[in-house]
């Protein structure tokens, strides 16, 4: 039997209690946070339709859905990730210089590491920078990525 | 760093091969290997910003699927997954016979169904 999907237009307001409904995550990998349209189905089987009605990126923990019974939490999953660990403002500025030359969105975290997916050939542009650095399995939230216009941090 | 033109001739090739069909596309899926190339996130912005030049794709979704590389080894005879591009075989042996990991293609391509 066809059942329609969970029509999602954007996250609803955090502040929400779960308490005693069923949680049902809808995963996504980290570069699809932007697209304004995915269908997918949750863990549970529960099948979810995202169309953005605005361009900005979903969360990780995003609520999609709440009813009575049901919450579904978005969840970026995580991926293996090139962080460095700049040692200077001067290195930082290196540091994206290289990572932006190939187009690839950067992330800093709360603790000022510079974070990209990982990429075998910038793995080895970076070492040959001789940054402080290392491979690790991070999960890259949008917040944290950095633009070329308008920076600031989403709540 | 070539992908919006990717992005516009993947749905140019739509359009040439399901002429009658393609108003009814509802998902694309594309594979890319990691030796493709391919950034996922690049070829999503470029679909974003396709979208803005042809609104009509905006009902479409574009799907990538990164595919682990996989190689052969010829000592084991089987099949490995190469992991950060360490092209050595559980068994020690070096290998450079790529199995997967050099494709780009439309892998699936979803239609609305039950129109007339």
């Amino acid at each position: 039997m066809l059942t329609e999907p969970i029509v999602v237009t954007e996250a609803l307001a955090k502040d929400q209690g779960l308490g005693g409904r069923t949680i049902e995550f809808f995963e996504i990998e980290w570069y699809e946070a932007s697209k304004s349209r995915m269908k997918k189905k949750t863990q549970g089987g529960a099948a979810v339709l995202v169309e953005k009605s605005r361009k900005d990126p979903l969360e990780d923990g995003d609520l999609l859905y709440l009813s009575e019974e049901l919450a579904i939490l978005l969840k970026i999953k995580p991926c293996d990730c090139v962080v460095l660990y700049p040692r200077s403002l001067q290195e930082v500025g290196t540091i994206c210089f290289e990572i932006g030359n190939k187009h690839v969105p950067i992330f800093i975290t709360d603790e000022n590491e510079v974070c990209v997916a990982y990429d075998a050939l910038l793995y080895q542009l970076l070492q040959c920078g001789g940054f402080e650095m290392g491979i690790e399995e991070r999960v890259l939230h949008p917040a944290q990525m950095i633009k070329a216009y308008g920076n600031r941090r989403q709540k | 760093m070539h992908e919006i033109s990717i992005v516009r001739n993947v749905f140019e090739t739509l359009q040439e091969t399901y002429p009658d069909k393609f108003e009814r596309i509802t998902k694309v899926q594309i594979e890319a290997g990691l030796l493709s190339n391919i950034q996922p996130i690049l070829i999503q912005n470029a679909f974003e910003a396709l979208i803005v030049e042809e609104p009509a794709l905006a009902e479409i979704e574009l799907e990538v699927i990164l595919l682990p590389i996989i190689a052969h080894c010829d000592a084991c005879d089987r099949d490995f997954e190469v992991k950060r591009h360490k092209f050595v075989c559980g068994c020690g042996t070096p290998s450079k016979n790529i199995v997967q990991g050099e494709e780009l293609q439309i892998s699936r391509i979803e239609f609305l169904e039950n129109q007339l």
